[in-house]
């Protein structure tokens, strides 16, 4: 029997080869429907992937940069910091957004981070990645104009108040004041930002996003009902989120697409507030 | 008549409404350029007041032979105009005594790739439901979605459209509910995890929406995806530009004078402009 069940993992494993190889046929050729057989493939296309971050061709190393993104895990993670030094913006930003989205905050590249930096034009991401080095304070404080955006959906925001969270992150509490004041914002976007960005926020001051649960502007950033069903509020969004960062179990659940009641709205903004200054 | 700039090409990113002064979007590429007419504009001295933007006066016959060419008027002279980096800078026509006469405000944009991938549905239902349209149709999909996508300097790449057999029976009408357990929660688990966006043409689509309206697609930019029906209108690439448009982080639009736009909210109805404004948002 034991034979037979060689013979079976020996061809499972040339069949997994086999497939591996194909991908990367398609990688070498910068087709953009790589990465997805890569992505199917898991962790074991990480190695033969990482050669391709620096592929002189673009598409190859935009298939590179989604495949890692996508597989996470360590390597996958400190292979990311290649591209952040890449010379097209599109793929630096891809890179840092990947980094952002799927990679552990304990072991952010700095030294790759600033490279970002020092190539200028620098995405919401690597600025947010830089509240986790002490070395870009200096870049934090004088950041450059302009806007930038976390997701492809947005919000809009300008680079300076990425920056002042990054910077609240890396402990300047001179900071606290100004993203207290997105929250309470005029400005839709600027409120949709500091909501988007909740887990960036110390817990000592999570204080200052209390406002925003009676924030009744809707917003189709934080939503999560298609385009032309009624988008969910500020309030809502951020319950959900704070009860998430808190470790709160809201009394209510409206689901991602639902819209909470005033009474509910009240009782998280309560519970979150016992919460935050440790009464039961 | 006043000298004026005006556009060479359509759909390269012009918005003639915008304020103070009209407006161009500019690529950041050595390649990729933009060029205007300057109207009645004889003996006037054009420059940039920024580095970031070039200005350079060419011949008529070396604009680039694009089928969307506008005619020139008589008198009529052609700039060039090139990102060299990003920012934003006055293109200004001035006279001898170095007053403007005419200018536009110029900003440039680095490309920005988004990967879409299409996948035309079928499911396992006894008889299966199925879109009827075909895979090969994604290919002329996107050749329009990038002409109009240019004018935000963003482009998009896609792998050859897919047919995907649902494992499973979905509604008829495939319907959102509340995005968790309807079938559009299952829809979001075969989506393409390579891809910044998957659109999902099935057969028929349904959402709540407003009395007396049919909806013939949604997207959910924070699902990454967008499904759409069948039934939508003629020009089915300008749907699934709008739809990509909300992805991008565009709202609909309702407002009187805005039908040419492709963020108009009847898209039966729209046409194919973006605004500065929207363009701004797409591609900050």
């Amino acid at each position: 029997m034991l034979p037979v069940i060689a013979v079976a993992l020996l061809l499972t494993t040339l069949r997994a080869d086999e497939r591996l190889d194909r991908a990367i046929v398609k990688l070498r050729q910068g087709d953009p429907s790589a990465s997805t057989d890569l992505i199917q493939i898991g962790p074991s296309a990480v190695l033969a992937v990482t050669p391709f971050l620096r592929d002189l061709k673009i598409d190859v190393r935009r298939e590179a940069v989604i495949v890692l993104g996508s597989l996470k895990g360590n390597e996958s993670c400190q292979a990311l910091a290649v591209p952040f030094n890449d010379d097209s913006p599109e793929i630096r930003d891809r890179a840092a957004a990947a980094y952002y989205q799927g990679c552990s905050r304990q072991t952010v590249p700095c030294a790759a981070v600033m490279q970002a930096v020092a190539k200028g034009a620098v995405s919401a991401a690597t600025i947010l990645l830089c509240g986790y080095c002490v070395e870009a304070r200096q870049f934090l404080e004088r950041p450059p104009g302009g806007k930038v955006k976390l997701e492809a959906w947005g919000p809009v925001v300008p680079v300076a108040l990425v920056a002042s969270v990054a910077r609240l992150r890396l402990g300047d509490q001179s900071q606290s004041a100004i993203i207290a004041a997105a929250v309470k914002s005029r400005v839709r976007t600027e409120t949709e930002f500091a909501v988007q960005v909740l887990a960036e926020i110390p817990e000592g001051n999570l204080s200052i996003m209390l406002p925003a649960y009676s924030d009744l502007r809707e917003s189709t950033v934080l939503t999560h009902a298609p385009s032309g069903v009624r988008p969910r509020r500020i309030c809502d969004a951020v319950a959900d989120a704070m009860a998430a960062r808190l470790g709160l179990k809201l009394i209510a659940n409206r689901g991602p697409a639902g819209r909470y009641t005033r009474q509910e709205l009240a009782s998280a903004k309560a519970a979150a507030h016992a919460k935050m200054s440790g009464t039961p | 008549m006043a000298a004026n700039f005006d556009r060479v090409f359509p759909f390269r990113g012009w918005d003639k409404d915008a304020t103070p002064v009209k407006w161009q979007m500019v690529p950041v590429s050595a390649t990729d350029n933009r060029y205007l007419y300057l109207h009645d504009g004889t003996g006037l001295t054009v420059s940039s007041n920024n580095a970031a933007v070039t200005v350079t006066e060419i011949r008529l016959a070396d604009l680039p032979g694009d089928w969307d060419k506008r005619p020139a008027l008589a008198g009529d002279r052609v700039f060039k105009l090139r990102g060299a980096s990003k920012g934003t800078a006055r293109i200004q026509a001035k006279n001898a005594a170095s007053t403007v006469i005419t200018e536009i405000e110029a900003s440039t944009k680095n490309k920005l790739t988004k990967k879409v991938t299409f996948y035309f549905v079928r499911d396992t239902a006894t008889p299966p439901h199925r879109t009827t349209r075909a895979p090969a149709e994604a290919a002329e999909w996107v050749r329009v979605l990038n002409y109009i996508f240019r004018q935000a300097n963003i482009e998009i790449v896609s792998p050859a459209g897919t047919r995907l057999t649902f494992a499973g029976t979905l509604g008829n009408p495939l319907r959102w509910v509340n995005g968790t357990t309807d079938d559009w929660a299952k829809l979001r688990g075969v989506r393409d995890a390579g891809a910044d966006h998957t659109f999902f043409q099935i057969w028929e689509y349904e959402q709540p929406s407003a009395p007396n309206t049919t909806t013939g697609a949604g997207t959910l930019a924070v699902d990454k995806m967008t499904v759409c029906d069948n039934r939508t209108p003629a020009v089915h690439s300008h749907v699934i530009a709008h739809e990509l448009g909300h992805a991008f982080g565009l709202p609909d639009i309702s407002t009187a004078g805005s039908q040419h736009h492709i963020m108009w909210h009847m898209t039966n109805m729209s046409g194919q402009h973006l605004s500065k404004a929207e363009v701004d948002l797409m591609n900050p």
